[in-house]
């Protein structure tokens, strides 16, 4: 592709609720793509997950109490925003992405053809993702498209490149999973031009426990409904 | 000559009608939430009013006889006011306390980097 990527001024934003386990291992993944500023956002974790970042490398910021992925996420953004970071990537924190996937994912936002990417699943056929998160998916997909009148097939994914007009427009509300429906429909009502590409995503019995099933994803939908519809 | 509850529920329904103008007015509730619970109210003021004539067809609709209807529509107002009103507590609070986290974790980080 050739584009050049701004490392020093690309932040890669990683929410963590008690990952302790993993966040090591993800922030040296990360670390060996690039010169990343790295910041884990410790979501009020009970374990050790802000001291391992920390042993990692990672800049950490701490929630006092856990406030859930899309308060974490705007955290990151916050802290991009006041840092002057030019660019944020998110990554989940259970390892399920590939960080050799960010600098593709920031290289239209960096060539000024995009505000927002996003890392889309379901692009790369070797993904092998479990059926609840598939449903799941499409009716939030439909969901975030009734809202945002702009189709996007990978809605949930929590790898997206931010460019800076996202970085300072986007003021997350939604403290719980239902943020990633809220971003894009809040960067559709700020005009961003947003971009899919192909991602991949790597799913073990941990990652499962966590994130979006269908029972859960339906209770997000209907936190989304309800904010949507009552928003102030 | 209008009855006590003929009187007594239009004020009702005229308070909690103030209230949440007086809301949307201080950008607590949004055009479309003060829309609903205005005709909400409107609806409980004309059931007070009129109560023969719109329970008397309410009932035939619902196949209950009872103008008592009225009543249970009111209390059923009351309750669906309150239970909005914790709604929207609720959801202000949490957006206070998670700003709230978001300040300090940014904060102590900028200690933190003022002072290592």
């Amino acid at each position: 592709m050739g584009t050049e990527i701004p490392y020093a001024s690309t932040l890669i934003i990683v929410p963590a609720y008690n990952e302790g386990s993993r966040i090591a291992k993800v922030v040296q993944s990360i670390a060996a793509t690039g010169p990343w500023p790295v910041v884990v956002v410790d979501d009020g974790s009970t374990d050790d997950t802000a001291q391992q970042a920390r042993q990692a490398g990672a800049t950490v910021l701490a929630h006092l109490l856990n406030r859930g992925p899309g308060a974490a996420t705007m955290t990151g953004l916050a802290y991009a925003k006041a840092g002057k970071y030019a660019y944020a990537v998110t990554i989940d924190g259970d390892g399920q992405h590939d960080p050799a996937d960010i600098a593709s994912l920031l290289a239209p936002v960096v060539r000024g053809e995009a505000d927002l990417v996003i890392g889309n699943r379901f692009m790369k056929g070797t993904n092998a993702i479990p059926r609840s998160r598939v449903w799941y998916n499409g009716m939030a997909n439909l969901t975030t498209f009734l809202f945002s009148k702009h189709w996007v097939s990978d809605t949930q994914s929590g790898l997206k490149a931010f460019g800076p007009k996202a970085i300072n427009v986007l003021e997350l509300e939604m403290d719980g999973y239902e943020f990633c429906s809220e971003i894009i429909i809040k960067a559709c009502r700020n005009k961003l031009r947003l971009q899919e590409l192909p991602a991949f995503v790597r799913y073990d019995a941990a990652s499962m426990a966590k994130g979006q099933g269908l029972v859960t994803g339906i209770k997000t939908l209907t936190n989304l409904f309800h904010h949507l519809l009552t928003r102030h | 000559m209008p009855t006590t509850y003929q009187i007594l529920v239009p004020l009702i329904a005229l308070l909690f009608l103030g209230y949440t103008v007086t809301q949307h007015l201080r950008g607590r509730h949004t055009l479309g939430e003060l829309i609903f619970w205005g005709l909400f109210w409107v609806v409980v003021v004309a059931v007070a009013l009129f109560p023969d004539v719109i329970t008397d067809r309410l009932a035939k609709w619902l196949g209950i006889k009872s103008n008592v209807n009225a009543l249970i529509f009111l209390a059923l107002g009351v309750l669906f006011f309150l239970q909005f009103r914790l709604y929207f507590l609720l959801k202000r609070q949490n957006h206070i306390i998670t700003d709230l986290v978001r300040k300090v974790a940014l904060k102590e980080k900028e200690k933190e980097e003022q002072d290592p």
